[in-house]
């Protein structure tokens, strides 16, 4: 009970990475755990499933990659920070998803209480 | 962090030399690494901290398409050959524990990659042999199997870099198999080997004595009064068998045990990463029973099961 269902999420993972980056670039483990801290630890990320989602989404323009040379550790980190066509993108993901939601929402019910 | 370089390293070792696979492990290196460094500066112990990290990297199949080395055609059109290549990644992330555990050497790394799970051990030819009441087994990296058979016997399919050496004395029957391990480093095709040891029916044995350092084991149809297992790396998988005393101890796998009537035994389960089933309902580890029909008044010993692994889940039935 409660587990989180990976097929259902997956569609899911570029909105949550593109709505990290709205305001500002970050990099993977950051992301990683901002979702892990937003979900209230309910869902965490596998580290795969957020590079394939870094490569796909660079490869279809909603995200650039820089390096950050002034990283104060030391560490030349690989940051990423979202294009126009990536906030295109994340809206219509985002309508999709109230849409989805929308319809789901009718078929969910208490048990007992319909 | 060694260890986790080291996990990075087995896991990428068959993907091809790209620019697009080199910085995808540089990459994943690098989120493994602020996460490790995270879970420490959280308090975390190292071996939870590794632990922790290796669980949640996932699965290296997810990235092949993303780096331009599966077609999607192809990974809907072949489900059978992802199976096994999940088989041989669970297997490596085994020997990467293990690595964290006993420390072994890296080269045993190579010898896993190519272990063979296909075998069927049935279809085997085996060798008539004396009769025998004990069997001590000593394997680097060997499947094992002992079954019922029409008269004593065994057989050992060496792969291509292993040897053994049998014989048996005393009525017991004695296995050595080792691996010529500067073959393995170089890289090539290297197979563990598999043995099959069969036993007549209604024969109880004295003693079953196993040691293995990578392979799986299993146990079906037999009787033993005694049977100890210990195991690095590896399935164990034991089933319909008759025991008094039965042990299993393995650093990385599964343990699978199915006896006749738990009820008469003393049961002590343990794992420090994995679940614990018992007769289908989960357990805590250090999971413990008396056996609430001990039979043993008369005899002096206490029929008793104990199961432990680091890393693996054990079930019980």
């Amino acid at each position: 009970m409660g587990e989180i269902s990976s097929d259902i999420i997956r569609g899911y993972n570029d909105t949550m990475i593109l709505y990290l980056l709205l305001d500002k670039p970050s990099y993977g483990y950051e992301i990683s755990r901002m979702i892990k801290n937003m979900s209230d630890e309910k869902y965490i990320i596998k580290e795969t499933t957020l590079y394939s989602a870094f490569t796909r989404m660079e490869k279809n323009g909603y995200i650039e990659s820089f390096y950050d040379d002034n990283n104060p550790t030391g560490k030349r980190r690989t940051y990423y920070r979202i294009t126009e066509s990536g906030r295109a993108y994340y809206r219509e993901k985002c309508e999709e998803w109230l849409i989805t939601k929308e319809v789901i929402e009718h078929f969910i019910s208490e048990e007992g209480d319909k | 962090m060694e260890v986790i370089r080291n996990y990075i390293e087995t896991m990428f070792l068959k993907l091809p030399d790209t620019p697009e696979v080199n910085r995808a492990k540089s990459e994943l290196l690098q989120m493994m690494e602020d996460k490790y460094t995270q879970l420490l500066a959280d308090g975390v112990s190292e071996n939870e901290a590794v632990g922790t990290v290796i669980s949640e990297f996932g699965n290296i199949d997810e990235l092949k398409k993303d780096l331009g080395l599966e077609t999607e055609e192809c990974t809907i059109g072949k489900s059978a050959p992802r199976h096994k290549k999940r088989s041989y990644i669970s297997i490596i992330v085994s020997v990467i524990i293990i690595l964290i555990i006993a420390g072994t050497a890296y080269d045993v790394v190579y010898s896993l990659v190519y272990l063979d799970s296909d075998y069927t051990a049935d279809e085997t030819v085996m060798d008539n042999c004396e009769v025998f009441n004990k069997i001590y087994l000593d394997g680097d990296a060997t499947d094992i199997k002992i079954i019922k058979g029409s008269s004593y016997g065994y057989s050992i399919d060496n792969g291509r870099s292993s040897r053994a050496a049998v014989e048996v004395v005393d009525g017991c029957l004695r296995m050595k198999q080792s691996v010529r391990s500067h073959i393995i480093g170089l890289g090539f095709g290297v197979k563990g080997s598999k043995i099959v040891i069969s036993v007549p029916a209604d024969v109880v044995l004295e003693d079953i004595d196993m040691t293995s350092d990578v392979g799986n084991i299993s146990i079906s149809d037999c009787s033993a009064a005694k049977m100890n297992i210990t195991t690095n790396v590896g399935n164990v998988n034991i089933k319909d068998v008759t025991v008094d005393v039965l042990e299993v101890t393995s650093d990385v796998g599964n343990i699978d045990v199915e006896v006749a009537d738990l009820d008469i035994y003393d049961i002590s389960l343990s794992t420090d990463v994995g679940e614990i089933k018992v007769a289908g309902s989960t357990q805590k580890s250090g999971f413990s029973l008396m056996a609430t029909k001990q039979t043993s008044s008369s005899s002096a010993v206490r029929k008793s099961i104990k199961l432990t692994t680091d890393v693996g889940k054990i079930a019980l039935n």
